[in-house]
């Protein structure tokens, strides 16, 4: 089997895709940041959440305990499904031989196939 | 003595040499062409901010594949994440993306044999991608990933065997 022949690309994307990416430093160099309209906009929607807030007390039907047990679910789900959390970093954690049986457990090999591997080598 | 070179200078020549490679890696990852091309995007943004703190501890090239290894697993966690929300699996949606590539055009045995690929465990799948496809050395992949290599070479004998398993079912289907 050859490799890498059976996807392809659209024509010219490689070029593209370096332009691009050759764009990048000149769009997130930092720039002068004029604050004033951001101090507006902050006293805007601070009023915005003080007068929300005032009206939610009087009259708004507390829903507190049933976002915090979705919120809970959520971040429980997300836990099961990512226990190293987003921020694992493989260079962080570095992996001694002695915890190559732990990496390949975790990594979805069963224990017989650990087994088999070391029966034939 | 050679001419110091700007932070500019240093992104453009890692773009240069690290982008195409990058691309097919990630795609492999993913497989979806418009999830690498958004993927090499973040992958570039960080290498741009996190080169000023950039102090030569690895080669740069190892630098920005690691950098882009992360991203490539962070982006397959969301993912898992957003399948189970969905009460789906990712495993159905790798297939599924396989399947429907309009940028595919292998024969039927290499359909089968990224399925294959696709069904490993993300890290196990990525040593797989990096040997069999990227070519790199073992050494190179050590580095990368912070893993020993023999625990490398053990998880791609495993992966290589998986595979081997998933193509004999199907050839054992296809002759019934």
């Amino acid at each position: 089997m050859t490799k890498n022949t059976d996807i392809r690309v659209p024509d010219g994307y490689f070029s593209d895709l370096q332009e691009r990416l050759l764009t990048i430093p000149e769009a997130k160099s930092p720039r002068r940041v004029h604050l004033a309209p951001y101090f507006a906009y902050a006293a805007s929607i601070a009023v915005l959440v003080l007068t929300g807030t005032f009206i939610l007390r009087r009259t708004a039907v507390t829903l507190e305990e049933e976002s915090s047990s979705e919120w809970s679910y959520l971040s429980y789900l997300a836990q099961s499904l990512d226990p190293d959390g987003a921020t694992y970093d493989w260079k962080d954690t570095p992996l001694e031989d002695q915890d190559i049986v732990d990496y390949l457990v975790n990594d979805g090999v069963t224990l017989e196939e650990l087994v088999s591997y070391e029966e034939n080598h | 003595m050679a001419p110091v070179q700007t932070n500019e200078e240093i992104f453009n020549a890692i773009v240069r040499d690290n982008s195409e490679k990058l691309y097919w890696h990630v795609r492999r990852m993913v497989n979806s062409h418009e999830d690498a091309d958004d993927i090499l995007q973040d992958i570039f943004i960080k290498v741009w901010t996190a080169l000023p703190s950039y102090r030569g501890e690895a080669q740069p090239g190892t630098w920005v594949w690691r950098i882009a290894t992360n991203e490539t697993l962070n982006f397959l966690r969301r993912e898992k994440v957003r399948a189970a929300i969905r009460l789906s699996s990712v495993d159905a949606e790798m297939e599924r993306r396989i399947m429907a590539d309009p940028y595919f055009n292998g024969t039927a045995a290499e359909r089968e044999f990224a399925k294959a690929v696709a069904k490993l465990p993300d890290k196990q799948r990525q040593v797989f991608i990096m040997r069999w496809w990227d070519e790199l050395p073992y050494e190179q992949i050590s580095e990368i990933s912070g893993t020993s290599i023999g625990a490398l070479k053990a998880s791609y004998h495993i992966a290589r065997e998986k595979i081997e398993a998933a193509l004999n079912l199907k050839a054992d289907e296809l002759s019934k």
